[in-house]
């Protein structure tokens, strides 16, 4: 309720209603004001102006009478007569305390205000000196961790200059490696220059074989197939995600018959289709494989793809290279395929390997005698300035993490480097039915207990940025984001609270909101040594 | 939530999916879908289209016809001509205050119909009166009168059997005027005609031939050709077995008089409910009454909600009548106005159930309140805290997350009062049982929440769940209280926890039960599983919730209408019903669990009339519109004239994530209804005031502020309402019941007589318009005290509106106590002084009252309260006097409900003493002509001279229209009791 705020002091004053008679003027009058709740010198009767300076003069009397006559609150500092305004309980034997004055004379003892002071005399009891001495012996025991942390910490800071030292002189071994490789990748590129020149011509009659020019539009069409299966599957993939995540997650509150129906659809699909899921075992794999030597129609998704991915010129090459070593090991036929195998798919590259070859002699690709010239050359010049080039790409990377790790040594890692010594060390929290893990500066995941899967709840994104690098606050959160995405939902995302602790440790989570974790822990590195902060703890 | 992983691949089809959908309107029944509503509305096309020719087959026996020696009651038979070895009874009683209430049952019939509703709502068997009876020939009369002396009559013809109620020479209400009634009797399916087979012409072969079309039936030009679902019917998969067939009661009732018809709740829906039938039909679908779960529902429609109460207003400049047609079953009803000058025209159908109806003869708004309440109850007169500010989510996660409210709300300086838990405090929603690993502490955790006076409120559900280990349903079924199927077995349905039976409170057997289950336990030794709750307080109350009932996998998301209650009534028969015992037994067992008994807090969203007797209903899950924002108030008010003074609806929205905007605007309209509440979806982010951005969140702390100040208006208002019924919130037919051009206006509304206000649910809104009606009369802007006047046409003004503000004023004439003292919590503010507006009319007179107790306990019904008249009026040429006066000494009977104070009560009980030192630290005077030279207060012999502060400005007596700002005098700390009698004169 806003009362018009024109409440100037009273003009007419006949009698004063005895509403102060027992308050004290300077109740609620912090320290610094005491000196501003005097009557004005040699009025008399005792007058007295709102601090604003605005409005006629006021009895002093009208000080603390539970009334509100001044427009900004001030004639008014111990009682709830005004909104807004503070209270201030010296709470001698604790730490002073303002409260907002709504809380005075509510007929409740503010814990704020240890002395009794918010309420009528005789209604709060005293309790400073025992509260005091339970917040010094809490802020005892907060500076006895605060000290073993530090020490904790300080192993961390020792790391990081360990590790500013070994990053500076492996930044000038870097250096010269680069400069090396970028030297050797010049020279091989020249090398390779002259072989591709001397074997142009031929390679370019070459190209004009009816079979090179059969083997393209074969391996066009390859690809073509390739893109739409794949594509199909994937459309297929998502909406089985789709009615997976909505049979398991669906929220019954939807009461939804559509929902209900869609779910009961998808169990029946899955009844009847027996899809193959996407972690193929390997013995389904090689039973597919092995289906596809009998069978075109049944070529698995992967392979077309790597059949629509090979390289047609070094096949011509390899074709005549094998005709005319006819009788020699086959080992080297598909070399550019290999580049496309995952480590994964080596087990399998000897049954590719075979498949391929029955598929070229099917289509009648690999037929007759040709002269194979000097493809080795141009292929081993090709190899060696890959190599190279390689070699000084890496060389170019590894510098530039290192000097990435140097300069975020200086405020990334905290002010002192910290926090490097943390980086990707995991902490993990059991909830029962969750186990919640959070690599420093990596990944967070929520992982199932009970045979459920792993979720990612984000990735390292950024410390607290509300506040200035170099702080404590700033160092004081972390945030994962852009986790699983959740149904009906947000990405999830965690948000890392940490104070100081003796170990890395993940104490509480909570989702406040849908799939917005809150994630307290503690951490030595947050044990700032006390020194920095004494000052202002030593107000008692 | 914890769901699996989704990959990144499918983000762009995620888009797709819109985050909300609407109310899927397939899931609920049309009237063509609904056996025995297509049949009504049949019956009322053919008795269209026949016009002049149709006539009721229904007539009244004169043979038998009897009337008491009281002339309280007529007796006779009802026959017709469709069927006549089908007998119906016909009674019709005269009830108190010119009340009638007409029954009608069919006698020995195969079945019995439904005939309990009256016993489940009623406060007791109404109080019969007396009516002078006449029988003519063709008609038999009866005289009564109201209270206020005026004559009523009934008049019953015999054949067709019409009723019609007149009043001052008029015929008001008219019942089977249009023929549409028809109670279907209880009969045998017959099996369908054999075929018939006949021997071929040549050869041996026998030739099967259709069977014949069936010989119309003769009761076809009324019953219709045929039986349309008599038997059993289907919808959305789920078949309803209707094993006593047809039983359908279909009535037209007409309201010759009326302009407006009011009431029947729950739709979202105008005030003024628009018609169904043509002429200018706003709906097509009939108004339907049926208790449902209804996800995210439209925002203008006749459908189904989650309560029923079948109470009508018809209303014009000539008067105000009701009708209440107890029924507990489905019904639907078509709202029409025929042509100008022809009334309105009603026709209710019903499922099943007796013919149970209710003639309110008004004739204003008041006194129907009043005889609803005498037939119904009163409003249970609420703590205090309840009127503060709640604030729920679905849900609070933790202890912690509760207490971090707690703080973030004191840190904010935003005043709370109650803090909600929804389903996910019980252990896979077992009610009663926490789940300990995020409420490790229950009683800590509430006796942290009660340490600033506030309260808690935790859900519980009507469906139990199915196992067990869960001692609440293994206790219900040892007992045999649960609902069952129709072959007998425990009914299964699907709600929050899964599988779960319905307790059946139906059932005696249930009642002490259930109450037993909210034991407190002293804290020291534990409650034993099952003998109450040990992991409660006195501080946490109840919210029941779902108990429409609401089913998940039910037809409808609620029960079958074959399950079988207690007494073997079908579902079907006490659908409607079912919803308020829930929440009335929980009612009384919060009442039970403390010695004094304190007042019981239970939400409930489904209702019947009666249900204001047991606590406060919501307009359940709306959604984060503007729209929902708007039809929350016509909802609200619908629901203030139907007896529900004690509603609210969820601030915010509970699906959708309002904007800043929307929100602030909803805290500056969810201030203004009686519940109080800020509730979201669990999919939701959080909204908890304190979380917005400024000017949002000065402007809400504003909202709630004003709120807690006007506690004293809201508890004098809950107060009144709990005596006569009158809604707190009150919408201008019910002020002004002969201003037509307020007839339909439900977009502002008045706060008891004193207030009015115009909400502002407009996105962007920078002004607003107001509509002012009556002549005579200014209003001062609550916050500027600038005044207008209002018009006996009607005056619209156009009043600045931006986000801070709220078209918020004092009706002239009128005295208003407020608390300035914004704290933490209402118990907190129980010693503070008050501040009385006092905006004057043009008379220079105004009057207010006040009513206080001590907030919580029922001492106030032995005469420990506090009720305060307060009147200014003229003192010499410009003066004023100012009064305050007890007010129970006049009304002794009308302090409490059903209690007569007089002898009893003593102005110095127990809680005035408690409150002798609050005074009146303030008195505003608005509207003053000149400037006061001297104001001083008469206590007894003793004359106080008092301080004051005189503000120039228009005044409000005279004819010439004043405009601007008020003049405004302020009486500072006039040092008078809140208590007392005292005199202060302004000269």
């Amino acid at each position: 309720m806003r009362l018009r705020s024109t409440l100037a002091p009273f003009f007419l004053i006949p009698v004063c209603l005895a509403q102060s008679a027992h308050r004290s003027p300077t109740l609620g009058v912090p320290k610094d004001k005491l000196s501003l709740y005097v009557p004005i010198a040699g009025s008399n009767p005792p007058q007295w102006r709102c601090l604003d300076g605005k409005g006629d003069l006021l009895l002093f009397s009208a000080v603390n009478d539970d009334y509100c006559d001044c427009e900004d609150g001030s004639d008014e500092p111990g009682t709830s007569a005004c909104k807004g305004g503070m209270f201030h309980c010296v709470n001698e034997g604790h730490l002073p305390k303002n409260i907002p004055n709504l809380r005075v004379n509510d007929g409740l003892c503010d814990s704020d205000c240890c002395d009794g002071s918010d309420e009528p005399a005789g209604v709060c009891p005293n309790r400073c000196a025992e509260l005091g001495e339970a917040y010094r012996t809490t802020l005892e025991q907060e500076r006895r961790l605060r000290r073993t942390g530090s020490k904790i910490r300080s192993s961390y800071v020792s790391y990081a200059k360990k590790e500013k030292k070994r990053l500076e002189e492996a930044l000038e071994k870097g250096r010269q490696a680069v400069d090396q490789a970028r030297l050797d990748e010049m020279r091989l590129k020249a090398v390779l220059d002259r072989a591709e020149s001397t074997s142009a011509d031929a390679l370019e009659y070459k190209l004009q074989s009816p079979l090179y020019a059969s083997l393209k539009s074969h391996s066009a069409a390859v690809k073509a197939l390739t893109t739409k299966v794949a594509n199909m599957e994937g459309k297929i993939a998502t909406l089985k995600s789709i009615l997976a995540e909505l049979e398991t997650s669906h929220n019954p509150n939807y009461q939804d018959m559509a929902v209900r129906g869609a779910i009961k659809g998808y169990q029946d699909f899955l009844e009847s289709e027996k899809i193959p899921t996407d972690d193929v075992s390997e013995e389904d794999l090689e039973d597919l494989f092995k289906a596809a030597e009998n069978d075109v129609e049944s070529w698995t998704t992967e392979e077309l793809k790597r059949l629509g991915q090979a390289d047609l010129t070094g096949l011509l090459l390899e074709h005549e290279h094998h005709l005319a070593g006819f009788g020699k090991t086959e080992d080297s036929i598909l070399f550019s395929v290999e580049h496309y195998l995952p480590e994964a798919w080596l087990p399998y590259y000897h049954e590719t390997k075979t498949l391929l070859i029955s598929w070229m002699v099917r289509l009648g690709v690999v037929r007759g005698v040709l002269d194979t010239s000097d493809s080795d050359e141009v292929k081993r010049a090709r190899t060696a300035y890959s190599d190279a080039q390689r070699a000084a790409e890496d060389a170019e990377n590894k510098l530039a993490a290192d000097e990435d790790l140097l300069t975020k040594l200086a405020g990334f890692y905290g002010p002192d480097g910290e926090w490097l010594k943390l980086k990707d060390t995991c902490i993990e929290k059991n909830t029962g039915e969750y186990t919640y893990s959070i690599c420093f500066f990596g990944l967070a995941t929520q992982r199932s207990n009970n045979g459920g899967g792993t979720h990612s709840l984000g990735r390292f994104t950024t410390w607290n940025d509300e506040e200035a690098e170099g702080t404590l606050e700033y160092y004081s959160s972390q945030l994962y984001e852009h986790g699983a995405r959740c149904w009906n939902g947000p990405e999830r995302s965690v948000e890392l609270v940490l104070t100081c602790g003796t170990e890395n440790a993940l104490l509480s989570i909570a989702e406040p909101e849908k799939c917005e974790y809150i994630v307290e822990g503690t951490s030595p590195a947050l044990c700032w040594p006390l020194e920095t902060e004494a000052q202002t703890k030593d107000e008692l | 939530m914890k769901l699996s992983l989704i990959p990144l691949a499918l983000l762009s089809l995620f888009s797709l999916i819109p985050t909300t959908a609407a109310v899927k309107s397939h899931d609920f029944k049309t009237c063509a879908q609904s056996g025995f509503c297509r049949r009504g509305r049949a019956l009322a096309s053919r008795a269209a289209q026949a016009g002049a020719d149709w006539d009721s087959p229904y007539s009244l026996l004169q043979e038998g016809l009897e009337v008491d020696s009281a002339g309280s009651t007529l007796r006779g038979r009802v026959q017709r001509s469709l069927y006549p070895h089908i007998k119906f009874s016909l009674q019709v009683d005269v009830l108190k205050d010119g009340l009638f209430r007409v029954r009608m049952d069919e006698v020995d019939g195969l079945k019995k119909r439904y005939d309990e509703a009256a016993k489940w709502s009623l406060v007791g068997e109404p109080e019969l009166g007396s009516a002078k009876w006449e029988k003519g020939h063709k008609q038999v009369m009866a005289v009564s009168s109201t209270k206020d002396g005026e004559k009523v009559e009934l008049q019953i013809e015999y054949s067709p059997l019409r009723i019609s109620m007149w009043q001052g020479g008029k015929e008001t209400i008219t019942l089977n005027g249009r023929g549409l009634l028809h109670m279907e009797h209880f009969r045998l399916k017959e099996d369908p005609p054999a075929p018939t087979v006949e021997a071929a012409a040549e050869g041996d072969e026998q030739t099967v031939l259709e069977a014949p079309a069936p010989a119309e039936r003769p009761s076809a030009w009324f019953e219709g050709a045929d039986e349309d679902g008599y038997w059993s019917e289907s919808f959305g998969g789920h078949t309803d077995s209707k094993p006593k067939g047809p039983e359908s009661l279909s009535l037209d009732i007409t309201f010759p008089r009326a302009q407006h018809v009011y009431g029947i709740p729950e739709h979202a829906a105008p005030l003024s409910l628009p018609t169904t039938q043509p002429p200018d039909n706003r709906y097509s679908e009939p108004y339907r009454l049926y208790n449902l779960d209804v996800f995210e529902y439209l925002a203008d429609s006749p459908m189904a909600l989650y309560g029923s109460i079948p109470l009508m207003h018809a209303h014009s400049k000539d008067g105000t009548v009701g009708v209440l047609f107890l029924t507990g079953a489905e019904t639907w009803i078509d709202v029409a106005r025929p042509e100008k000058g022809e009334g309105m025209s009603t026709h209710w159908v019903t499922e099943s159930g007796i013919l149970d109806l209710f003639l309110l003869p008004g004739p204003s708004p008041n006194a129907l309140f009043k005889q609803y309440t005498a037939l119904t109850g009163p409003s249970a007169l609420p703590q205090l805290f309840a009127l503060g500010y709640h604030q729920s989510r679905w849900n609070y996660i933790s202890s912690k997350d509760v207490l971090d409210v707690q703080r973030r709300f004191d840190d904010a300086l935003m005043p709370l009062d109650v803090t909600w838990l929804d389903v996910e405090y019980a252990n896979q929603k077992q009610y009663f049982v926490w789940d300990k690993s995020n409420f490790p502490d229950p009683r800590a955790m509430i006796d942290g929440v009660a340490e600033a006076k506030r309260k808690m409120v935790a859900i519980v559900d009507p469906h139990l769940k199915k196992t067990p280990g869960y001692f609440v349903y293994k206790q219900a079924q040892e007992r045999d209280v649960l609902i069952k199927k129709s072959n007998g077995q425990e009914y299964e349905g699907w709600c929050w926890p899964g599988a779960s039976a319905y307790a059946d409170f139906f059932h005696p057997d249930s009642w002490t039960w259930w109450r037993g289950l909210f034991r407190l336990g002293d804290g020291k030794e534990e409650v034993k599983e099952g003998e109450g709750w040990n992991d409660s307080t006195k501080d946490l109350f109840i919210w029941n919730d779902m108990n429409e009932p609401s089913v998940f996998n039910g037809p409808e998301i609620t029960m079958p209408k074959d399950n079988i209650h207690h007494g073997g009534w079908e579902h079907r028969d006490v659908h409607n019903i079912n919803g308020m015992l829930f929440q009335k037994q929980t009612s009384l067992a919060l009442t039970e669990r403390e010695t004094p008994a304190k007042r019981p807090f239970v939400l409930s969203r489904s209702f019947y009339p009666g249900s204001q007797k047991y606590g406060a209903i919501w307009t359940g899950d709306n959604d984060g519109t503007w729209e929902h924002m708007k039809v929350g108030l016509p909802m609200m008010l619908t629901l203030g004239v139907t007896g529900m003074s004690f509603t609210g609806a969820d601030v915010g929205g509970f699906f959708r994530n309002p904007s800043p905007e929307m929100l602030t605007r909803w805290y500056q309209v969810g201030i203004f209804a009686t519940f109080f509440r800020g509730h979201a979806h669990i999919d939701t982010k959080r909204r908890e005031p304190y979380l917005l951005e400024e000017p949002y969140k000065s402007v809400v702390r504003d909202a709630l502020q004003l709120r807690y100040a006007m506690l004293p208006v809201w508890y004098t208002l809950m107060h009144e309402a709990s005596i006569s019924g009158t809604p707190p919130i009150r919408p201008h037919y019910v002020l002004f019941p002969k201003e037509e051009q307020g007839f339909a206006i439900d977009d502002q509304f008045y706060i008891g007589d004193a207030m009015l206000v115009k909400p502002v649910t407009d996105e962007g809104a920078t002004e607003t318009t107001v509509y002012l009606p009556e002549d005579q009369v200014y209003y001062y802007s609550y916050d500027e005290y600038t005044m207008y006047r209002g018009s006996a046409s009607g005056t619209h003004i156009t009043v600045a509106s931006p986000l801070d503000k709220i078209p918020l004023f004092y009706r002239g004439g009128h005295i208003v106590p407020l608390r300035l003292r914004p704290r933490r919590s209402t118990p907190l503010m129980a010693h503070d002084p008050f501040t009385l507006v006092v905006a004057l009319s043009t008379k220079r007179t105004a009057e207010g009252e006040l009513y206080l107790d001590d907030g919580e306990s029922f001492a106030f019904q032995e005469g420990d309260l506090v009720w305060r008249e307060f009147k200014a009026s003229k003192a010499g040429k410009k003066g004023l006097k100012i009064t305050s006066q007890d007010k129970v000494p006049k009304h002794p009977t009308e302090a409490v409900y059903g209690v007569d104070l007089s002898g009893k009560y003593q102005q110095q009980n127990a809680y005035a003493k408690d409150i002798e030192g609050v005074r009146v630290e303030r008195i505003v005077v608005l509207g003053l002509s000149a400037a006061p030279t001297n104001v001083h207060a008469v206590l007894g012999d003793e004359r106080v001279e008092l301080q004051f502060k005189w503000t120039k400005g228009s005044h409000a007596e005279g004819r010439k229209n004043q405009e601007g700002a008020a003049s405004v005098l302020i009486i500072k700390d006039p040092g008078v009791s809140i208590t007392k009698d005292w005199e202060i004169v302004v000269e």
